[in-house]
């Protein structure tokens, strides 16, 4: 078959214009209207140079935002990981009760986050609340979840761990299942105790996995949106809103376009630089055999 | 022999306790599908129960 440039270019065209279409332009845009004060609607906008970027880290919101994101971000890649690893281990065998177990935890993975995020937040009311009725069944006072901005976002977090965990739970079984057995023989017979075979031979053989579910869990709690906008929906007054549903804010209900904008940019930059970092930590941890 | 037995014994509890774990995972399901067939109520009064009186209404 004839083989030329022109040809490579031709097959490669509808990928690459979809592609530019939906990402790179409007990154190009976010990129310049993050310098403009535009405001969404009218024509006319001008040029305001790094205005915007120097109000916004003058903004106590942003601020706050940015913690209630870093705050979602931690527990939520905790609970992934850790979680995501030790039942992944535990339940790699196979009879029909860890069968009955992984289909159960796989199971919320394909609800829509807007359905959880209902379920749960009618869960964890005070009065009528099925969490404070199941804690009355042991003798315990009802517990207000909405008391405190940071019980609201420490719950919102477990939610939203609990709606993704089943993925993360099939990523790590899969990596462990390209583990070869006889590795975990070999240290059963030198003697090796339970421990010692998962952090010595289990973990460090899981680690593409945990690089790439890091990946995930990272990117995905810093651009967390749906629950926190259907529980608590950023309030009271912006004390559980996240960086994007500020930037959203800012977008349609204030008409600072150019404003949201450079909100967004700043989260891509902190996205890409995080990302990085991370991928340079675990490449380096990743073992051959 | 008691070893076996007691490797057994093991076993079963921890295929109850991975039961029991899948159980608690799909906790919240069981709440919404229960809830969503019962009179309003009763949701307020027996959030845990079955629905005693079941109703299409909703």
């Amino acid at each position: 078959m004839k083989h030329n440039k022109l040809h490579d270019f031709l097959l490669a065209m509808p990928g690459f214009l979809i592609y530019t279409v939906f990402m790179i332009v409007p990154l190009g845009m976010c990129f310049f209207y993050s310098f403009t004060n535009w405001d969404g609607i009218s024509p006319k906008y001008k040029m305001i140079g790094l205005k915007n970027f120097r109000r916004l880290f003058a903004d106590g919101d942003f601020y706050n935002a940015l913690k209630i994101t870093l705050i979602i971000t931690v527990i939520t890649v905790l609970l992934y990981n850790v979680l995501g690893a030790l039942l992944a281990v535990f339940l790699n065998r196979k009879n029909r009760a860890c069968a009955f177990t992984k289909s159960a935890i796989f199971v919320p993975a394909v609800l829509s986050s807007v359905v959880v995020a209902f379920i749960w937040s009618y869960m964890m009311q005070t009065d009528g609340g099925v969490i404070n009725a199941v804690l009355g069944l042991f003798g315990m006072p009802p517990f207000d979840f909405y008391a405190t901005p940071l019980r609201t976002i420490v719950m919102i977090s477990v939610i939203i761990a609990w709606n993704g965990l089943g993925l993360f739970v099939v990523i790590y079984m899969a990596t462990l299942s390209t583990i070869p057995t006889e590795m975990l023989e070999a240290a059963e017979v030198d003697g090796a105790n339970g421990f010692q075979r998962f952090f010595r031979v289990t973990l460090p053989l899981m680690m593409p996995g945990i690089t790439i579910n890091s990946i995930l869990s990272i990117a995905g709690g810093l651009k967390q949106y749906d629950h926190v906008k259907v529980i608590t929906g950023g309030g009271p007054g912006g004390a559980t809103q996240t960086i994007t549903l500020l930037s959203v804010e800012k977008a349609f209900e204030y008409n600072r376009r150019g404003y949201s904008s450079a909100i967004i940019l700043v989260l891509f930059v902190m996205i890409v630089v995080l990302s990085v970092i991370q991928l340079s930590i675990t490449k380096r941890r990743e073992v051959k055999y | 022999m008691s070893a076996l037995r007691r490797k057994l014994r093991i076993e079963r509890i921890r295929k109850l306790f991975t039961l029991l774990i899948g159980f608690v995972y799909l906790f919240p399901m069981y709440i919404a599908v229960s809830n969503s067939f019962k009179p309003y109520g009763e949701i307020i009064n027996s959030p845990l129960s079955l629905p005693l009186h079941a109703t299409m209404d909703n």
